[in-house]
This record gives structure tokens, sequence and C-alpha cells, in this order.
């Protein structure tokens, strides 16, 4: 076989890979047609996957009550994936908020990453960071190795913030430590960060960055290590 | 806030409350935090009110543990936690479990953190 025919075989293959990916796409547009036109209602309460009768439909009135069910709601996975526009929208911030979209849709069903679906600008501009975000949770370890030689896609995290410790007199050497710096998906490394600055209930109506003012190291780096569980990136 | 919380109906303090939890999902979706946080006051104003009412009136947002939208169901679950643990338990472990994020992050360490105490929900 020449050089020719095998560049030819190649290009057949990536076209029918991205026929394929076209197809998924088209084929989830059209179910979510016929499951309108069924009488589908996508917020029906759904029993959470794991319990017997996992997926199936809650009847009105089960859920609220003071013994309320454990489920999730349908409603909540998006059913289709984000209709990224082809224009690169003109800010950074609009860029990023169709990156993450993207990359929180494919994590929150089985599709996989076909890069060929998605405008070209997107994949220039978020990539690698959706790539990242959609990596299984690493060991601590490879968390710490991988800090030292950051991916693409990848931010430094401290596991203690840096700024808040730093203001609260804690040594540079202990803020910039190879244990306290670990590489996680840029993504969710944003996901962490608003989650620290967000107002909440459970400290007093403060944001957990405000609550650990006051703390020591231990229950910092604590709330960190298990900030990066509940977020997924790190192993439980 | 159109009207003050003390001048509202029963009615019209669930409706905001829906209102504000709706706007606080899109807010939290797109990383706008000052703007998150402005609804939290907002909306700590209507829980307050609320509690302040006859028989603690907090517990008509029980209703809400099958809202349609993740951020109401994660604000009533945590509002009537002192009303209704378990049910307001089993609604914010549920939201965990979706990996959905950035709720399903809050509403993990929010368990983690009642369970290490060094969180409250009152």
């Amino acid at each position: 076989m020449d050089i020719i025919d095998k560049e030819i075989i190649r290009k057949l293959k990536n076209m029918r890979g991205e026929i394929a990916a076209h197809t998924l796409l088209t084929q989830a547009k059209h179910l979510h047609l016929l499951a309108a036109k069924a009488g589908f209602r996508p917020n029906q309460p759904r029993v959470p996957a794991g319990n017997s009768d996992g997926g199936q439909w809650v009847g009105e009135g089960l859920a609220g009550s003071e013994q309320a069910p454990r489920l999730w709601l349908a409603g909540d996975r998006p059913e289709l994936p984000p209709d990224v526009p082809e224009r690169e929208p003109p800010t950074i911030r609009e860029r990023n908020a169709w990156g993450v979209r993207v990359a929180k849709y494919l994590a929150t069903t089985s599709h996989t990453f076909a890069a060929s679906v998605f405008a070209n600008w997107l994949i220039r501009h978020a990539d690698h960071r959706i790539r990242a975000y959609l990596t299984p949770p690493k060991t601590l370890q490879e968390l710490q190795d991988m800090a030292f030689d950051r991916p693409a896609g990848f931010d430094i995290h401290h596991i203690v913030e840096q700024t808040p410790a730093r203001n609260d007199g804690f040594s540079n050497d202990k803020i910039e430590s190879w244990e306290n710096r670990v590489a996680v998906p840029t993504y969710r490394h944003w996901e962490i960060t608003g989650w620290y600055q967000t107002k909440n209930d459970d400290f007093g109506d403060l944001s957990p960055r405000e609550y650990l003012r006051d703390q020591p190291w231990d229950i910092r780096r604590a709330v960190g290590m298990q900030a990066l569980k509940i977020h997924g990136v790190l192993k439980p | 806030m159109k009207k003050r919380p003390e001048k509202m109906s029963l009615e019209e303090l669930v409706a905001s409350f829906v209102e504000i939890g709706v706007a606080q999902s899109a807010a939290a979706e797109e990383f706008r935090i000052s703007t998150f946080n402005k609804l939290y006051d907002r909306k700590k104003l209507i829980i307050n009110e609320l509690r302040r009412r006859d028989n603690d009136q907090r517990r008509l947002l029980i209703a809400l543990y099958d809202h349609p939208n993740i951020q109401v169901r994660l604000n009533a679950a945590k509002s009537t936690y002192a009303l209704n643990t378990q049910g307001a338990r089993a609604v914010i472990q549920a939201i965990a479990d979706t990996k959905i994020q950035p709720w399903a992050g809050s509403a993990g360490m929010t368990l983690w953190s009642l369970d290490e105490g060094l969180g409250k929900l009152d």
C-alpha cells in the first residue's frame, strides 16, 4: 500500500468518526422531540440510580413530604448538548462559559468528547480544559507530582488557600511547599474557588474562606482536602 | 425586592424564595460570585421573616424539596434542616449524589462539615 492509499484510508477513518459523532447528536435531538410529543416531562422526579427501581418516574405527591425520598430530578441533567455558537463570542468570559457548559454536559452524560462536533473556536479556546475536566479523580501523590510539571488544562491549586494563609501569617515556605501544591483541572479549580467564596448557611452566613480566617492550618487543610474529594479531583 | 419581607404574605415570601434561588442558580453556574452573595443576603431576609411568623413558617419551604431547580431544592433543604433534619438531609445527599457542579460540591461539603462539627444549620 503506498503513501497516498494510507492517507486516503486515514481520512476515511476520521470522517467515519465525525459522522458517528454527528449521528449521536442528531439521534439525541430526535429522541427529545419524540419525548416531547409523548408528554414526557423532563422535571418529573425519578428514583436515583442504585435503588431497585432506580430511574423510574416518581409519582406526584411523594416528594416534599416530611419523609422526602432520596431523588434527583431528570431535569438536572442537560438533555441536549449546549448549543455552542458558530461565531466566537467577543469576551473571554463568554468563551469560558461555553467551555464550562460543554465540559459539564459531557461529565454528566456518558458522551465522549468528540471535538469535531463543536465549533472550531471552542476547541482552540478550551480543548485542554474540557479534556482535563473529564479526567478521573487521582491520588494525592499524583496531583502533587503533576504540580511539578503542570499539564495543559490544569491549574496549580493550594490545598490551604494561599492568599488568606499569607494574610494570616503562615510562612511562605509552608504555603508553597510541595505538600500544599496540587495540579487541578482548571474548570474544577474555578468550582472549588467559587465554593470558598460564596456565602454559606453552614458557616453562619460567612463564606468558607471567611470562616477559615480564625482556624489553624490543620482545619484549613482538612477542608481543602475534602473540597478536592467532593469536587471530583482527589480519589476518596 | 418589590416589597419589604415583613409586608409580604406567606405566598409572596415563598415565591420570592424561589425566585432568588433560580437567580442564584444562574449566577452559580456562571461563577458570578458577588451576584450570588447579594442574592444570598436577600434570601436570608426572606428566611428570617418566615421564621418570625407564627409557628415558624419556614416549614412551608419543605414543599420545595422537589422543585425543578436544584439550587432552590438545596436552599429549601438547608433552610429547613432544623425543622425536618431527616428529610432535609436526604435532599442534600441526593444533590451531592448527582455530581452536578457546583451544587453537588456545595451539598457534599455541607454534609461533611455538619458531620465534622465545623458547620451548623439552625
